[in-house]
């Protein structure tokens, strides 16, 4: 018998195979984004050589948009459809009576989350980088994935809040609802300006625009706005605490 | 009890709303032993389990599993569960049985090794299966195998076998015997009088929240003391039987008469002095599934 391991590591390494054995996931996850940004980094209305999307070519804007979209669509997966099928199957309570603490649990599946919005984040780079060659310091492609990837935190708790909260049937419609509306009022397929004023208002509130928004700071070297990390960081308390409060609510509900 | 308690249920109620689903469940389970939690649904059963097993915390009374709370015995890896699953497998999908076990077994301090485990469930050579491609009696098996990685003292099964057909019961029960032989007390919820009979030494039987009797199928037989009174009889009036002493309820099909009693003799002497006729007399024990329905039907009409 090899040493006692502690349960948090079991849990993430289970996770992380059982996601990675199914590369669907990764797959359908970068194909909306991927196919999106091929479409549209050589797009002439947009005057790709010009230096006025935030202070960099639209080729390096819109790559950060579709990173955020990856780093996004992949962190939504540490809950979602899988969860909710997990806790209406009895797993989800089954775990609770292994040594597995509920804390443990929740990180666990962050963790997933977070692992698989990295390896999405990388990917996009990657490929993005390979299409339209933008020129850039490394350390300009580094600042972009780790803002995307530390920034899709709060995803991963919603997709767990979803989950928790959604039926199986509509657990994967509604992620997938929520993460279009929020993409979509966050500025990343078209940018803000283009929207009405009221509706600008109700975006830079949005966890996807402050995400979005501290890529554009990173991949330029720009100062990080300190409101979006706070932004961000009350999204997924935010997302988190109610995430918890499911959870118990869903404990009781299990066994009443 | 002969030796000491894995498990001590002292006092438990449980309250949902208006209704008290368990109302002063007393329990001892000793070491070893194998033990029978007979009711209908809606006995308390399930909500018992929990409450033994830390996922629900009593209105009163206290559990402790080896002298711990429940959750310490659950993070100790003293107990290991199988509980009705809903809808689907119970498991997560997309995985094989080896790699589960595995997990599981990695969870607990002082785990059995995988091997055993799978050995023990009858899963060998089920190892790299995954998950969705099983038969029903086979995932049973799976979540056999994942209640008893910790190397438990004390199994809870919560109605292990319901939709089983009777050679996939005995199966199963014959793999929970050969591993309960090596010292681990089972406690097991049931709505089958047959499995309770079959495959506990010791039955207790819940109806509405209560314990209402705990004993060996015999004792119990005893202990509710319902005799069955059968006779032949040409013309009868069903309203009469029903008025004799001790009658509780009265049964006829072809030409014969049954009649439940708690005292047969008093009912036989009163059929004599009513002046019926009747012919071919027995009275027998009325065994386990008609003392269960008298434990547990509401006062009989």
């Amino acid at each position: 018998m090899k040493t006692h391991r502690p349960p948090l590591a079991s849990f993430l390494a289970f996770e992380l195979r059982r996601v990675l054995r199914s590369p669907a996931i990764l797959v359908w996850t970068l194909a909306f984004p991927v196919v999106f940004y091929l479409l549209n980094f050589a797009n002439k209305t947009n005057n790709r050589g010009a230096q006025r999307w935030a202070g960099t070519t639209w080729p390096v804007y819109f790559m950060v948009s579709m990173c955020a979209w990856a780093a996004i669509a992949a962190a939504v997966n540490a809950g979602g459809a899988r969860l909710a099928a997990e806790r209406a199957n009895g797993w989800t309570r089954y775990l609770r009576l292994t040594p597995l603490p509920s804390w443990a649990y929740a990180a666990g599946k962050l963790l997933t989350g977070a692992a698989l919005a990295l390896m999405a984040a990388l990917a996009l780079a990657l490929i993005a980088g390979a299409a339209a060659r933008p020129q850039l310091p490394a350390s300009a492609w580094a600042a972009m994935i780790l803002a995307c990837w530390l920034g899709s935190l709060p995803f991963a708790a919603l997709g767990i809040l979803v989950g928790l909260a959604a039926g199986t049937s509509v657990a994967e419609p509604a992620m997938v609802g929520t993460v279009l509306v929020l993409n979509v009022l966050g500025g990343l397929l078209w940018p803000l300006p283009v929207f009405p004023h009221w509706l600008q208002g109700i975006a830079k509130v949005l966890p996807t625009y402050r995400l979005v928004d501290l890529g554009r700071a990173a991949v330029t070297g720009h100062a990080l706005n300190p409101a979006d990390m706070a932004f961000l960081v009350a999204w997924t308390l935010l997302f988190g605490a109610t995430a918890a409060w499911c959870y118990r609510a869903d404990q009781q509900r299990l066994i009443g | 009890m002969p030796t000491k308690a894995i498990l001590d249920v002292q006092g438990l109620r449980r309250r949902f709303g208006s209704t008290e689903a368990v109302a002063g469940v007393d329990l001892r389970v000793a070491a070893g032993e194998t033990v029978a939690l007979l009711g209908p649904n809606g006995a308390g059963k399930s909500t018992t389990l929990a409450m033994i097993l830390g996922l629900l915390s009593p209105t009163a009374g206290q559990v402790t599993v080896g002298g711990r709370a429940p959750r310490q015995a659950v993070a100790d890896g003293l107990v290991g569960a199988m509980l009705q699953s809903g809808a689907g497998t119970g498991l997560p999908s997309g995985t094989r049985v080896g790699e589960l076990v595995r997990f599981v077994a990695s969870l607990y301090p002082a785990p059995l090794s995988p091997a055993a485990v799978l050995r023990h469930a009858g899963l060998a050579s089920l190892a790299e299966r995954k998950v969705g491609g099983l038969s029903g009696g086979e995932l049973q098996r799976v979540r056999f195998a994942l209640a008893i990685c910790a190397d438990p003292r004390l199994l809870i099964l919560d109605e292990p076998t319901v939709g089983f057909d009777v050679p996939a019961q005995r199966s199963f029960w014959e793999t929970v015997r050969a591993f309960a032989a090596e010292g681990c007390a089972v406690l097991f919820a049931t709505h089958y009088l047959a499995e309770a009979a079959e495959s506990a030494g010791r039955v207790v039987v819940l109806h509405q929240g209560h314990v209402v009797a705990d004993g060996t199928v015999d004792e119990i037989r005893r202990t509710v003391a319902i005799r069955r009174v059968r006779f032949r009889a040409p013309d009868t009036d069903t309203v009469a039987l029903r008025a004799l002493p001790a009658v509780q309820q009265v049964r006829q099909a072809d030409g014969v008469i049954s009649l439940d009693s708690t005292d047969s003799d008093a009912t036989v002497r009163g059929l004599v002095r009513s002046g019926a006729t009747f012919t071919d007399l027995e009275v027998t024990g009325a065994g386990l599934a008609d003392a269960f329905l008298a434990l547990t039907c509401e006062e009989p009409a």
